[in-house]
């Protein structure tokens, strides 16, 4: 009797018990597994509390892209201007960042009428410091699998179908690709950048301010000493040139856009970004979309900081950076989508040298991504040369057509002291279209198209030290080949390649064709 | 069920309720305080706009009596830069890439050889109108022959401003003088490496 005492319900009651004990730990346990994801959550809303962010506003006169808008078509198929993108929605931290719709070219093949069809892609860009949540939304799209570039990060977004919509969080102001469905098409382009501090005194009679909206300034040429601020949410239908000036910048966060003007097709390049013989010029922060040829050019210049310029080109001889018979140049933290070469060097004129790019994301649709050459000496000159390039810290999202790297020295000049330094891409997918099937490539070369002078050249000490491919296709084959015995390849120092998982410790293992006008080639 | 039973019951429904509420309270959607947002907004716009810090004023060319002798002469040069050559340096046009640009780096001599004498009074020297030609300042003298050897200078070296907003162009008055051969002497730009001339005009009213 003494032991019912302490029961209450008999057997029905233990049963009731043991099961409320199974449903409290089933409980437990359930809520457990999540503790350290929701610890790790609640560690990254606190950041998020903490954040600040800058969003701009685009243009009231942008109108709408339409499906029409959207397809595949020739300049003279549909008009160009860059649009209001509806279709896709990016919210920072739940707030929602206007996004743009501007040409790209998902093409790979040269076309000699300079009208390549052509799609838009979605982009946008705000400031933040700290940590922003971001969530895509496609309510067009289905998403099974999501891709954000670069990969470096290691992003893991999460994906919610039923709603279209994708989030992930960042700490890093920098560039971000989201791709759906392994698909580069409508690919979403966030430029995402730090906070801007020390912006120039606009009562200054030496700073040109762009407010937000959209202006019509076919030119606008910079003189010395000036600034130019283009403010977040403005679009710019126009150029920004420089030329014989010293210390101009530009600076902002908004659009320099060149989507009213016809494809040059080989006559009147209207390049939106142009610093020709300049001292100690600085470009910073900017967008430049839709040109209609190439991008950001600079020639005979001495002095210049190119940083955080964000980059889509998608009409032909579209190069991004372009540096020619320029010295003392830095090129950072920039984002260069084209329909051409990407990092471009060349002499057009005086020798080049001291270049460097640093932290550069590529993706390259057309030609090459970091190019030197052809014209190493289109100014004739005597003695030419092109000396200490260097690429460090590039990531190649995307190379579709002609190699990633490539030397092509196809007039008289020494090419020397040429550096590569930890080098990622992370889809080779070359030789599309009418491209080439090389990784690298590194030459001397006769070129009808592009050279100047009779005489050929040299390269020397070459050095590529870390580069890496992710993915990309089964066969990755290199080329290093020279002249003639007097014009010959020296010295190329291949150190920490790496393809698709496989450490290359081996010429024949890299797939290189090395011909006997080199010397000194080695990997290891 | 005994007591202990229960009890036991009593703290894992406790610690299974603040799991539960724990991990529903963490996984909520974070909220930036509105204080960290700023939002720069866009102005009421239908269409783009002019942006009047960059109107120009429209400029009225001056209007220059006579005709311009050189229009029919020929020109000639030391020497030229690229695909410019003195040619185009009175073709009629100073647009596009019609114009003379000297030898880089050195003196830029352009001689128009008017085919006969004149009385001339003004020089007209003009470049590319188009705002992508930006300012610069060109110093230059002016000489005059009869025969094209012995050339007697007849405005001294002096600075000379180019500037889009002003229709890039110098129109330069002299005393008149009869001449067969004009020369313009080039020793600095500050917008190139050597002279450029889009347009080299010299105006008589012997026509």
């Amino acid at each position: 009797m003494s032991g019912n005492k302490n029961r209450v319900g008999g057997r029905i009651g233990f049963v009731i018990g043991c099961v409320l004990i199974y449903f409290f730990t089933v409980g437990i346990i359930l809520g457990g597994i999540k503790v350290p994801a929701t610890m790790a959550k609640m560690k990254v809303n606190a950041e998020i509390k903490k954040s600040k962010v800058v969003l701009y506003d685009g243009p009231k006169s942008l109108k709408d892209a339409t499906d029409a808008d959207l397809k595949f078509a020739t300049e003279e198929g549909r008009d160009f201007e860059i649009k209001h993108c509806v279709d896709t929605k990016v919210l920072v931290n739940g707030k929602e960042s206007y996004v743009y719709d501007t040409n790209v070219n998902n093409t790979h093949t040269w076309v000699d009428s300079y009208l390549p069809g052509q799609e838009r892609t979605p982009i946008t860009y705000f400031d933040f410091d700290g940590t922003v949540e971001i969530t895509v939304e496609v309510p067009k799209t289905d998403i099974n699998y999501v891709t954000v570039r670069p990969l470096k990060y290691g992003i893991k977004p999460q994906i919610n179908k039923k709603k279209h919509t994708v989030t992930f969080t960042v700490d890093t102001p920098d560039s971000y690709t989201v791709e759906f469905n392994n698909n580069v098409k409508r690919a979403v382009h966030i430029f995402a950048n730090e906070i801007e501090e020390n912006l120039p005194d606009f009562d200054s009679e030496d700073v040109l301010y762009i407010g937000p909206g959209e202006w019509n300034i076919e030119n606008i040429m910079l003189e010395d000493n000036q600034t130019l601020y283009i403010s977040g949410g403005a679009v710019v239908h126009g150029i920004v040139n420089a030329n014989f000036v010293k210390n101009v910048k530009v600076r902002g966060r908004g659009i320099i856009d060149g989507s009213t003007f016809n494809g040059w097709k080989g006559r009147m390049a209207k390049i939106p970004l142009k610093f020709d013989n300049c001292t100690n010029f600085s470009i910073e922060g900017v967008i430049a979309l839709n040109p209609n040829a190439w991008v950001l050019q600079s020639y005979d210049s001495i002095g210049g900081k190119i940083k955080n310029v964000k980059i889509i080109s998608s009409r032909p001889n579209g190069d991004g950076i372009t540096l020619q018979s320029c010295n003392n140049i830095q090129v950072k933290n920039c984002f260069v989508r084209t329909w051409d070469d990407s990092l471009v060097v060349k002499n057009y004129d005086v020798n080049t040298d001291g270049i460097t790019f640093d932290n550069v994301q590529v993706w390259t649709d057309l030609a090459q991504s970091m190019e030197i050459g052809y014209e190493t000496n289109k100014g004739n000159k005597e003695n030419s040369k092109i000396s200490n390039i260097r690429f460090e810290n590039i990531t190649v999202l995307h190379n579709f057509h002609k190699p990633v790297l490539s030397i092509h020295n196809a007039d008289n000049a020494l090419v020397k002291d040429i550096s590569y330094k930890n080098i990622v891409v992370e889809e080779a997918t070359v030789g599309k279209g009418d491209g080439t099937p090389e990784l690298m490539d590194i030459g001397i070369v006769n070129s009808g198209n592009w050279s100047t002078t009779m005489d050929r050249g040299q390269v020397e000490n070459v050095t590529i030290d870390g580069f890496k491919v992710l993915y990309g296709n089964d066969s990755l084959p290199s080329k290093i080949k020279g002249y003639d015995a007097e014009h010959i390849i020296k010295g190329v120092h291949i150190n920490n390649l790496e393809i698709k998982g496989k450490k290359i410790k081996s010429l024949e293992d890299g797939e290189f064709t090395v011909d006997d006008k080199t010397d000194d080639i080695t990997i290891k | 069920m005994n007591k202990k039973s229960i009890v036991i019951a009593a703290i894992l429904l406790v610690v299974a309720l603040g799991v539960n509420c724990f991990v529903a309270a963490g996984s909520k959607e974070a909220k930036m305080s509105d204080k960290n947002l700023q939002v720069v907004t866009a102005p009421d716009q239908k269409e783009a706009m002019e942006n009047e810090q960059f109107t120009i004023a429209e400029y009225v060319p001056e209007k220059i009596d006579g005709t311009n002798v050189a229009r029919k002469g020929h020109c000639e040069a030391n020497g030229y830069t690229d695909v410019y050559p003195a040619t185009y340096a009175n073709d009629g046009t100073a647009e596009g890439t019609s114009y003379w640009e000297g030898p880089a780096n050195q003196e830029a001599i352009l001689t128009c050889d008017l085919k006969e004498s004149f009385n001339i009074h003004t020089i007209r020297l003009a470049i590319n109108p188009a705002a992508i030609w930006a300012k610069r300042t060109q110093t230059l003298s002016i000489s005059v022959s009869d025969d094209g050897e012995n050339f007697k200078e007849i405005v001294p070296s002096a600075d000379y401003k180019f500037d889009p907003n002003t229709g890039n162009e110098v129109v330069i008055h002299i005393d008149e003088i009869k001449a067969k051969y004009v020369r313009l002497n080039i020793t600095k730009n500050s917008g190139a490496t050597s002279g450029q001339i889009g347009e080299f005009e010299v105006y008589s009213n012997d026509k």
